[in-house]
């Protein structure tokens, strides 16, 4: 490998750290999207030059096609390196990116896409040849047909690179929304800066030593924040490499992931907790004895609760391999932030607390005996600064006091996109009168100065790393199964193996208690579907049993505690939320307590 | 969609034209693929029942393709629910 042509840390932003690249050392590997694993090397990387060129004509294409500065660009792509050069050229152009996931899945997800279009107010469609078709369809079939459309792999030739010219980019020059907020209906864009985009990418490559030229990659889609701003960004920024492969390939054999992180000489790949117990379970024996992951030297493990028992039997199975003991790195992130907020690199370390006390919302270690909870140190903040405060009053938590996280610092997204309500919502200033804070809607404990996440005060449930809103779930649910009633409420509980998620609806007054097996199962079809959400229980109650707030909000942390106590009147509940509920009362009979509702 | 070999292809498992065979191999990939023992699930209750998710749907994709050679995706799970439906779906698909 040649000696890296610049100092990735130096730069201003993404286009100047991508130019320098490309001037530098055109023909360095900049990214790549690998098929298989196994059977692919070097060869299935683009170079700067390919970068470079590309992100020039894409800008030079968009500002023909009338779009003016700070217009916005929606980007619907598979993962490819495509994804990249139509990203960087947005950025080229002075616009904003907007990526999401392709509306070819569910009719929910090209309903959310529809959303995100309309909300960003898109001026211009980026896409792939292979995937044209399908977006133009959808495109016309929602009445964003008029949107100018293009394929990054076939650009006219008339785009021509040469005249390009650099736009001006400020700190404060949005560069991406990102849509990983809000519900079908109102989807939520974080406003994310180059001045908080490139804070944020430092953070993570100083803070993992991450020097110029690294390579990072993996199967995280790109419309995910710690896809973007945890792989391809700082892998860019670096003048390394992106490597990527799909997340359907990880999930039909998860083996090509390691594969992809050995073969391309990654120091770096993240995924969620899930993945990692994914590897532990369907990882062949002589899939592993063909493994050498000594080269690995972080596995980032984000954006949903982490799990000690996780992270030890993946470090245990994979040690054979050569996986370095301390290579898994504990993370704690959000797009509100742009991306990572803090991170534990080096031995693993937990707290066990007593879960009583949690419950009263203090960090207290458990004594011998008493009920207790395994916590996992997310570590020390990188470059942003964090405080735990009481969610009622703002007032910091003293001692070992649990609270809502805020942080605050050069990487906390601008706001939400034409949102100035749930902007002043979330980015707040603090009872000291200091900030602007983000509120995570986290809660949290800071111990030794670092981060430990203990739940959540918003209602969001997160499954294997995608955030899923409970009112999303309700209302599909009602939507598609016309014996439902007017509410239901989904909801998570903490248990020994994690969370788990109990959907609750009414159902109307014909339907009788024999009926009700048959409907859930409809019910876990549509949520499996749609969701891909196997909740631990399905109950159905009677109209008036879900308690609302006199103005008619459904209370789902109050239903999730009537649920938990037995007192949630039932027509019928299946065999996993009976399983459930024997669980709680189990753990209830030995320690005395219930599992706090966080 | 294409799939990469496995380097050294493991021994058909299945006699062709065997139904029940098939049938016996399929619950037990889709136990393996949910974590619960293979005598838990009937063959005509939806998977979804015990669990099935796109996640887990697609590492059972992932298995019938490799083993079975016959193309295998989500859409078909969400048609064939069951067991039953899978294997007489898939059956079909390895007569050649």
């Amino acid at each position: 490998m040649s000696s890296p042509p610049v100092d990735p840390l130096a730069g201003p932003h993404l286009v100047a750290a991508i130019s320098a690249t490309a001037e530098a050392d055109p023909e360095r590997k900049a990214v790549g999207f690998v098929r298989h694993p196994e059977h692919e090397g070097e060869e299935a990387l683009r170079s700067y030059a390919w970068l470079d060129a590309t992100a020039r004509r894409v800008a030079v294409l968009l500002r023909a096609a009338g779009l003016g500065t700070g217009a916005r660009v929606l980007l619907l792509f598979p993962q490819s390196a495509e994804f990249a050069a139509a990203y960087a050229g947005c950025l080229y152009a002075g616009m904003v990116a907007v990526p999401a996931p392709l509306p070819t899945g569910t009719s929910l997800e090209a309903a959310r896409v529809v959303g995100i279009a309309k909300d960003a107010e898109a001026g211009a469609v980026l896409t792939v040849s292979e995937t044209e078709a399908d977006v133009r369809h959808w495109a016309a079939r929602t009445g964003l047909g008029a949107l100018p459309l293009y394929s990054v792999d076939e650009l006219p030739g008339d785009a021509d690179p040469d005249t390009w010219r650099e736009p001006e980019i400020r700190a404060d020059t949005v560069a991406v929304l990102q849509y990983t907020s809000g519900s079908t209906g109102s989807p939520k864009g974080v406003v994310v800066t180059h001045g908080a985009l490139a804070d944020n990418v430092r953070s993570l490559l100083t803070g993992f030593e991450l020097g110029a030229g690294s390579r990072l990659g993996g199967w995280l889609p790109m419309y995910h924040d710690m896809g973007l701003f945890g792989l391809l960004s700082p892998a860019l920024f670096s003048g390394g490499a992106a490597v990527l492969m799909s997340g359907s390939a990880f999930l039909r054999r998860p083996a090509l992931w390691l594969t992809l992180i050995d073969r391309f000489d990654l120091a770096f790949s993240a995924a969620p907790d899930f993945a990692y117990d994914y590897c532990v379970r369907r990882v062949k024996p002589e899939e592993m004895d063909r493994l050498d992951l000594s080269r690995w030297r972080w596995a980032g493990n984000g954006s949903e609760p982490v799990r000690a028992e996780t992270l030890r039997a993946f470090a245990k199975e994979f040690a054979p391999a050569g996986l370095h003991p301390n290579a898994t790195a504990p993370c704690y992130g959000l797009a509100e932030a742009t991306l990572l907020v803090s991170l534990s690199a080096g031995e693993l370390r937990t707290r066990r607390v007593d879960v009583a006390e949690l419950e009263n919302h203090r960090f207290v270690e458990a004594a011998a005996g008493r009920p207790s909870r395994e916590v996992v140190s997310c570590g020390r903040p990188t470059a942003l600064e964090i405080r735990v405060v009481d969610p009622a009053t703002g007032k910091p938590v003293t001692g070992d006091g649990v609270g809502e996280i805020r942080v605050r610092g050069a990487s906390t997204a601008r706001g939400y996109w034409q949102k100035p309500e749930a902007t002043a919502e979330t980015f707040v200033m603090d009872a000291d009168g200091s900030g602007p804070w983000l509120r995570t809607g986290d809660l949290g404990a800071l111990h030794d100065g670092e981060l430990y996440v203990t739940g959540r005060i918003k209602e969001l449930l997160i499954v294997h790393g995608r955030n899923l809103y409970p009112h999303d779930i309700e209302h599909e649910l009602r939507a598609r199964h016309p014996e439902l009633g007017t509410i239901g409420a989904a909801f998570s509980l903490p248990t020994e193996e994690g969370e788990a998620v109990v959907v609750t609806h009414e159902v109307g007054p014909s339907v009788r208690p024999e009926r009700g097996p048959e409907l859930v199962t409809a019910l876990r079809a549509t949520l499996a579907r749609e969701f891909g959400l196997a909740p631990a229980g399905v109950v159905l109650v009677r109209r008036g049993r879900i308690p609302r707030t006199s103005s008619g909000k459904v209370q789902r942390r109050l239903t999730a505690r009537l649920f938990t106590t037995g007192e949630l009147a039932q027509v019928h509940a299946d065999p996993g939320a009976h399983r459930l509920l024997a669980a709680l009362r189990e753990a209830d009979d030995r320690d005395g307590v219930l599992p706090p509702v966080t | 969609m294409s799939l990469s070999p496995p380097s050294s292809p493991p021994p058909s498992p299945l006699a062709p034209g065997d139904p029940d065979a098939l049938r016996q191999w399929l619950r037990e990939q889709c136990a393996d693929c949910l974590g619960v023992p293979a005598a838990s699930l009937a063959t005509d209750v939806p998977l979804t029942d015990y669990g099935m998710t796109s996640v887990t749907g697609t590492a059972l994709c992932g298995v019938v393709e490799e083993y079975l050679g016959v193309e295998c995706d989500l859409g078909l799970l969400w048609q064939e629910p069951t067991i039953d439906g899978l294997t007489v779906r898939l059956a079909s698909r390895t007569v050649r």
